[in-house]
């Protein structure tokens, strides 16, 4: 607005100096690099969804390259799972503790790489963590399931009637010795909550019953009436006075096969029983007690579940496992089986271990849950079995992902979990642009109404500035967070700072009267050393704050960092540039500024 | 257009009023955090867990008051988030001293029984990082004939419960210390199964989980104030540098001033201070500094040209000069932060509203605190000399 004629000494009219030239073809090359670099981008952008997955089946590694050069969206926007884990190595040896985490990233990995998740981030983290990023993810519970499964696979025998019957007097007679009379005078129950049984494995209970539900009713042993005792806190039984030298097998229904079947409602009961102290110590060493956790209908009614004794020490051990599949069962087509095949030397033993028990029951335990208990036929020489149990598409799949991927070293104890649905993602999205091109849209409006035509040129310099920055977050391929949305909005806002404080310089020298050539020269030389020692500040705590952030933060501090910096290019190059050109006839008057 | 013609504020002779005020704030702030016992810190660092749900259609807050009480969290804060069926609830971890006890007990009793196990005290230990010290529970137990300590630690471990030190006491007694049990989202998955339960006509859809462990929270503490301190330094160490170390001191009180205050108000305003939160505290530091930095420019520079003038009146005339520019500045940056506010939906909000607190007052700082202190201590200097 304010400003004199004068012809520009240094320049020579018409032409455009060497000076100059050199800044138009580095702000250009800046341009075109960043545009190139944003490329990637907008091709995913503009892809129909049929398009990206066309893509993604007839050229993946295009595909993968296109999706690693362009913008991604953070887990807070598109949804998705962020976990920590730590390798639990208390139990394990010095020699074994070494390399724990490694093996268990591997394991993790090989899960997850089989689970189908588009760009998971598995790393490990300080010492003895591991943290896990799923982009995208709907099912979260599956999802840690399938991380947190040790994957211990155990194939052993079942105890028959013949040994469980002995137990069972001993179960008996410990417990009427140690509850004694007091199991009459118990109090009703206080509350339901009370229930916790110590080995839960809750999830399938619903689960529909297993294919042989209808159980012949041998010959069972005493067997009261059940099912109109109410419901009681655990480990104190109330009881008729005639089971009173009888607590455990009282609350048993019968015997099927080698095992126990217990009617539903008294499962908790008996699990709590189990896990007395003076129960454990009258189960022999070499055995222990498992309930197959699918429920079964009897035929006179009602629900139960079997109870088995399984043996301890003859076994196979999952760990010589070669490869699992999940596949239809060949004898009823409907059913899914995951079968397995052991390598040489599991082979050796499972040859052992079946040709010792042909006609015995065993039990496949994963995890410490009963799978399966198929009969052994015949001897297997080949080291191929399977596991069969009702498994849905999805169970069956899991299940010979994980058993492929192999067991985890060591438990893994989650420590931090945060997962975001993809609805809040697409509203964080959506307000996050909301907010950023109207607070873009204000500020230039407002630097035209101050600055006039000078103004026009900073908000061209602003959204070059974005263009920098859209194409260094693409570049490096770092993704986009709701945090990182905030950075750039600060941006837009502290980026025209730069050339305010030239502009202010530039009104300051033309107070002076100077000429309009010579005030734009001292403007930006006075005004360099304030945007370059307060932009560097600035860059400290941004650097700082990348360094000692996590997740979301790292992101804030990404953008706020590139657009520090493109901000003193945008304003100290790219606006300059415009300046010279605008002014370099010198035919200008007066400058709107 | 122009806002500011030439101005001739006095700014340095109205410095003690700034101060006053900046104490005032400072100090009722300081007063809140005091009665308060400290700040509010988030989940975050505190551990706990946060669900965030959407309704289908409007729930009475009441009543999700009284499914999360049903499901066991008479302490958890339920707060309407954006729309009037979104609600976040928040619970503070709960110590877990109780079940690592009972665990303990039932690995003891199932491998000693005739040992007769009672608990005679258990208590959390928070980690203290800067020992090394992790954190877990101790547990002190008895016990008729105690086996030795090796055999003991190696029979509980057999039964899952890992060890972390084992001391005998006295002849019956043992304290263990035992890791801190995982997070297994367990308080996320009742609380939504309670609302469940209690709304089963409803719709409900769970936009948001987060949990976290004690241990991760301590260290995420250990790693701000880290953060903290070593970008302080990098500030000091640059504006000692390339101005005085006098100017570095003047600008690490502003940046300490504008966070206090902030600090103050987000305590005085009971909210939550989150990681979130606290990189937009680290974020204020930043943009203060660049406002103080740009006067504490201009001040250099008028050293040199203006060597005639008294140094209050130095300071005043460099305070003026750029005061159209710190104006401007702040309003633009003003003008984005509000529009975050307003329309960056509930995520964001406290985020934006530190920002929108911290420029206000770091503009204001860098006026009518960074400089004065410049004065302060020229006069100091003078008095000495004198």
């Amino acid at each position: 607005m304010r400003g004199s004629a004068t012809p520009g000494g240094l320049v020579k009219r018409g032409n455009v100096s060497k000076n100059l030239r050199y800044k138009i073809i580095i702000v250009a090359v800046v341009l075109i690099a960043s545009l190139w670099a944003l490329f990637p981008t907008f091709r995913v952008l503009t892809m129909s969804p049929e398009q990206r997955a066309a893509l993604e089946v007839s050229e993946p590694e295009k595909y993968d390259r296109l999706i690693g050069k362009s913008i991604k969206p953070g887990l807070d926007l598109k949804g998705g799972m962020y976990l920590v884990l730590e390798v639990d190595d208390s139990q394990l040896g010095e020699d074994e503790r070494v390399d724990v985490v490694d093996r268990a990233l591997q394991v993790i990995r090989n899960r997850i790489d089989q689970f189908g998740v588009s760009e998971p981030d598995i790393k490990r983290e300080g010492q003895k963590r591991i943290v896990v990023q799923l982009p995208g993810l709907q099912d979260a519970d599956r999802a840690k399931r399938l991380i947190g499964q040790t994957a211990m696979l155990e194939w052993r025998l079942v105890r028959q009637q013949q040994e469980v019957v002995p137990v069972l007097t001993e179960i008996d007679e410990a417990l009427a010795r140690s509850l004694g009379d007091s199991i009459l005078e118990v109090e009703p129950p206080a509350d339901e909550t009370a229930i916790a049984a110590p080995d839960s494995g809750g999830q399938e209970e619903a689960a529909p019953a297993q294919t042989d539900s209808t159980v012949p009713s041998p010959p069972s042993l005493e067997t009261p009436q059940l099912g109109e005792t109410p419901e009681t806190p655990l480990g104190e039984v109330p009881m008729r006075a005639a089971d009173k030298d009888k607590p455990f097998t009282s609350l048993l229904l019968s015997f099927y096969r080698d095992w126990l079947v217990v009617a539903e409602e008294n499962v908790p009961r008996v699990r709590a029983m189990l896990a007395r102290p003076e129960v454990q110590a009258a189960i022999p060493k070499d055995s222990e007690f498992f309930f197959f956790d699918e429920p079964l209908t009897l035929p006179e009614g009602g629900r139960a579940k079997y109870l088995f004794l399984v043996a301890r020490d003859e076994m196979v051990s999952g760990s010589n496992l070669e490869t699992a599949v999940a596949q239809s069962d060949p004898d009823s087509p409907n059913q899914l089986i995951v079968s397995f095949q052991f390598n040489r030397k599991g082979g050796r033993e499972l040859a052992r271990f079946t040709g010792q028990n042909v006609g015995r029951f065993t039990a496949i335990i994963l995890d410490g849950r009963i799978r399966s208990y198929p009969v052994i036929r015949s001897k297997i020489p080949d080291g191929r079995g399977y596991i069969e149990g009702s498994f849905t598409d999805e169970e069956a799949r899991d299940l010979s992902v994980i058993l492929r991927a192999g067991a985890l070293p060591a438990d893994l104890v989650p420590r931090e979990e945060r997962s975001v649905g993809p609805s809040l993602g697409a509203d964080s999205i959506r307000m996050g642009v909301r907010a950023a091109v109207l607070g873009l849209a204000v500020v230039v409006v407002f630097m035209i109404i101050y600055y006039g035509l000078s103004g026009v040129i900073a908000s061209l310099a602003l959204l070059f500035n974005l263009v920098i920055l859209f194409g260094a977050l693409a570049y490096l391929g770092a993704a986009l967070t709701l945090p990182g949305i905030a950075g750039i909005i600060l941006t837009i806002g502290m980026a025209i700072d730069a050339n305010v404080l030239i502009f202010e310089r530039i009104r300051e020298e033309l107070k002076k009267e100077k000429t309009i050539r010579s005030s734009i020269d001292a403007g930006y030389d006075r005004a360099f050393t304030t945007i370059f020692d307060a932009n560097l500040t600035t860059l400290i705590t941004a650097v700082v704050l990348w360094q000692f952030g996590t997740g979301p933060i790292k992101g804030f501090a990404t953008t706020l960092s590139i657009g520090i910096i493109a901000s003193m290019f945008t304003a100290l190059v790219f606006s300059r540039v415009i300046f010279d050109l605008w002014t370099r006839r010198g035919t200008i008057t007066k400058l709107s500024i | 257009m122009q806002f500011f013609h030439e101005t001739h504020i006095h700014f340095v002779k109205h410095r003690k009023r700034a101060y006053i005020i900046s104490l005032a704030l400072i100090a009722a702030g300081l007063v809140s955090l005091l009665v308060k016992g400290g700040p509010n810190l988030s989940i975050d660092f505190e551990g706990g867990t946060l669900v965030q749900l959407r309704f289908d259609e409007h729930v009475p807050i009441g009543q999700v008051r009284e499914a999360v009480i049903a499901a066991g969290y008479d302490g958890g804060q339920i707060q309407q988030f954006g729309s009037l069926n979104e609600y976040l609830i928040t619970v503070e971890r709960i110590s877990e001293e109780g079940v690592a006890a009972e665990r303990l007990l039932d690995a003891l009793n199932a491998v000693h029984p005739q040992g007769n196990w009672t608990v005679v005290s258990s208590k959390e230990m928070l980690p203290d990082l800067s020992e090394g010290f992790e954190g877990g529970n101790l547990v002190i137990v008895e016990g008729d004939s105690i086996p030795p300590a090796a055999e003991l630690r190696e029979s509980v471990r057999g039964r899952g419960v890992g060890v972390v030190e084992l001391t005998r006491e006295s002849g019956r007694r043992v304290a263990f210390s035992l890791p801190f049990l995982g997070v297994e989202a367990t308080a996320a998955d009742k609380l939504k199964a309670g609302i469940e339960r209690r709304f089963p006509d409803r719709t409900i859809e769970v936009r948001r989980t987060e949990t976290v462990g004690p241990k991760i929270g301590e260290e995420l503490k250990n790693r701000t104030w880290a953060a903290i301190v070593i970008s302080l330094f990098g500030i000091l160490v640059y504006i000692s540098w390339r101005f005085e170390f006098r100017f570095a001191v003047g600008a690490i009180i502003a940046l300490v001033h504008d966070v206090l205050i902030t600090l103050g108000i987000f305590s005085l305003l009971g909210k939550e201070i989150s990681i979130v939160v606290i990189a937009a505290f680290l974020t204020i530091v930043g943009y203060s500094l660049n406002d103080t930095i740009v006067v504490f420019d201009r001040i250099r520079e008028n050293f040199g040209l203006r060597r005639r003038e008294t140094f209050d009146r130095m300071i005043d005339i460099s305070i003026n000069e750029s005061l159209s520019r710190t104006v401007i500045t702040s309003l633009t940056t003003l003008f984005v932060v509000v529009c975050l506010y307003f329309l960056g939906g509930e995520v964001i909000h406290d985020f934006a509203f530190a920002l929108l607190v911290g420029i206000v007052v770091g503009t204001y700082s860098s006026i009518y605190v960074a400089s004065p202190i410049l004065v302060e201590w020229q006069n100091r200097i003078a008095a000495r000399n004198k």
